[in-house]
């Protein structure tokens, strides 16, 4: 969670005009209309929500990518907090919104199984074979019911491959996957009009308001560092462990080759269209975002430093 | 207690750093320049919102003042600025304290937005200025101005204002306009509403998704069509396919281009497939269809009402 609660802002432009009586001058049903076919109207919400969909998944590898990159890149900081990085987007009817199970079914025959969307080139799951339209069965011996089991598969079981049963045009087919470890853990897109990320139920979330808000992926991996470092630090106080999941997930941002130095700009950006991230501690999930920008700002100079230096991308600890 | 807290505190610290990796080590920061960036960056939202909100008012009040014929006996002058009051509460709320401070905001109605072009402007009114009385009345709030001025729809609006040390009665042109006002609602949804006051809001978020003007104008002349339809929500469709009509048209008076109603709803669509439900069977099961859900039959009627 990263967004301050939107609120009051509306106190300071109250309305200086006549005020609205509920009455109406125009009574229902008195303006004509002309009947509509209802296999017109079927056909229209068809089409727009196979755009929907099409919207959804190209959101989706963006996010992929991006997400992917920093996992791989930021492994070493990880401390054996990690997963099997595929390089895949596949869902089950259960991992969409359900205004969109029509046509995901109708348009890549997603239904109740795991089926693949999408496969990034390149990474593990390319290099393994698996294909859009496979649909996957089982990962390390274990059921997938859900895109979200596919991508929080623990590391413990794997070893050198992981072993992937897929159903291919009905035939059941087993693939060798190369078990490239990267940070837990896999993203998501959240359809919501918040602009807003967040991590939990094993996954890290970006949601479609944040997709739209950012102006390019070095904006997006900073973000998705920050919920990506905060599976693996684990929780702590408040404060330290914004501060922490910040640094740390710059760092997996400057790992990956990522543009870092747009952070601060990136958080002011933010926080001028919802100023009340600039608000006290009190009360509140996370330090106000003037702070985390100039915080971030001093981790940029210490990652420089570094860079320049030679020595590894790496937060120092606490001793 | 304070100490009390502080083994607390260490106590938790301690339980965090058994059950955690190791914290990082933070690179300090300069807590001069954090109160500077604070203030700054507070000051630089407050101009980001006076022009967003500006930007709203500009466009909704071109739509009031041509959408007169649309909205029959809903027509009252038009002001042309917007007010803000201080409330106590505010001292406890550092933000809403820095946002009165930006505005000069009183416990008296304050001017905070002068729509440009409005009778307001032409009056000379600038903003922060204090408003004491209108046609002689004294307002304390926002609903006595507005009220005030719906009692002589015929008088050009008579304010009596404080700048500074001095009162001065100016008198605003007499420009008849739709009665609602439309104000920016600083939420992050792709969506427009009725405001708490009877009124009409459009979400940031939307705002941020219009491409330019034409859609902004879209947007809100469908809710202006919502205000003057009333209270009627119950019997949908009919409301919005209503609100659309009387919209497109409110927009084609003011000379925004009607004609882009369909794609912008298109691709409101796309973006928010809730809204494109169709599902009188009610064959996708344990939903309710929700009260914008067939935009798919609106986007068609659109199109049907602009090729008459």
């Amino acid at each position: 969670m990263i967004v301050a609660p939107l609120l009051l802002l509306g106190c300071l432009l109250l309305p200086a005009d006549p005020a609205a009586a509920e009455t109406s001058t125009v009574e229902p049903g008195a303006i004509e209309r002309r009947a509509i076919e209802q296999m017109a109207i079927e056909h229209e919400a068809m089409r727009l929500r196979s755009a929907g969909l099409e919207l959804w998944l190209e959101r989706s590898r963006r996010l992929l990518r991006v997400s992917e990159a920093l996992r791989l890149a930021g492994a070493p900081l990880c401390k054996g907090k990690v997963s099997p990085v595929l390089g895949v987007v596949a869902a089950s009817r259960d991992d969409l919104p359900w205004p969109l199970h029509r046509a995901a079914e109708r348009d890549y025959h997603v239904d109740e199984g795991v089926r693949v969307l999408h496969v990034e080139p390149g990474l593990a799951a390319a290099e393994g074979g698996l294909e859009p339209g496979d649909l996957v069965v089982s990962i390390a011996g274990r059921q997938v019911r859900s895109g979200a089991a596919l991508a929080s598969v623990h590391a413990g079981r794997i070893e050198g491959h992981v072993r992937l049963e897929v159903e291919r045009r009905g035939e059941p087919q087993s693939l060798e996957i190369p078990a490239r470890l990267g940070c837990f853990a896999a993203a998501a897109i959240q359809m919501e009009d918040g602009v807003n990320a967040y991590m939990g139920r094993g996954r890290t979330f970006a949601t479609s308001g944040l997709m739209r808000f950012v102006a390019n992926d070095d904006e997006l991996a900073v973000i998705m560092g920050h919920e990506i470092a905060h599976h693996v630090l684990g929780t702590g106080s408040v404060d330290d462990f914004e501060a922490d999941a910040d640094q740390l997930g710059l760092y997996m941002a400057a790992a990956a080759g990522f543009d870092v130095s747009v952070a601060s700009g990136f958080w002011k950006r933010w926080t001028l269209r919802s100023p009340l991230m600039i608000h006290e501690r009190r009360r509140s999930s996370h330090p106000p975002s003037h702070a985390r920008a100039l915080r971030l700002e001093a981790v940029l100079a210490e990652i420089e430093r570094k860079r320049a230096a030679g020595l590894p991308l790496e937060p120092e600890r606490v001793r | 207690m304070r100490r009390l807290a502080g083994l607390l505190g260490s106590g938790l610290a301690l339980l965090g750093a058994l059950a955690c990796t190791p914290r990082l080590a933070h690179p300090p920061i300069d807590a001069e320049r954090l109160d500077a960036t604070r203030d700054a960056w507070i000051a630089e939202a407050m101009e980001s919102m006076l022009a967003d909100s500006t930007r709203v008012a500009r466009v909704a009040n071109r739509l009031r003042v041509a959408g007169v014929p649309v909205c029959g006996e809903h027509t009252a002058p038009l002001l042309g600025f917007y007010t803000a009051r201080r409330i106590s509460l505010a001292s406890s709320i550092p933000f809403l304290e820095a946002l009165y401070r930006h505005y000069d905001v009183t416990r008296t109605l304050t001017v905070t937005l002068v729509v440009p072009g409005s009778p307001a402007e032409r009056a000379g009114l600038v903003g922060r200025e204090r408003l004491l009385r209108v046609h002689d009345r004294r307002v304390r709030r926002a609903e006595q101005l507005l009220d005030a001025v719906a009692e002589a729809p015929e008088t050009p609006p008579t304010l009596e204002i404080e700048r500074g040390d001095v009162r001065e009665t100016v008198t605003l042109d007499l420009e008849p306009a739709c009665r609602f006002v439309v104000t920016l609602a600083p939420i992050d949804a792709l969506a427009t509403g009725r405001s708490d006051d009877g009124h009409a809001a459009i979400g940031r978020g939307l705002l941020e998704f219009t491409r330019d003007d034409h859609e902004l104008a879209i947007a809100i002349a469908h809710e202006l069509g919502h205000r003057i339809l009333g209270g009627r929500y119950a019997s949908y469709p009919e409301d919005e396919l209503d609100a659309d009509r009387l919209g497109l048209e409110i927009t084609r008076l003011a000379g925004y281009d009607a004609t882009r109603a369909p794609e912008f709803y298109e691709r409101l669509a796309i973006e928010k497939p809730w809204l494109v439900i169709h599902d009188p069977d009610r064959s996708l099961g344990r939903i309710e269809e929700p009260i914008h859900g067939r935009l798919a039959e609106r986007i068609l009627r659109m199109r049907e009402i602009l090729a008459e």
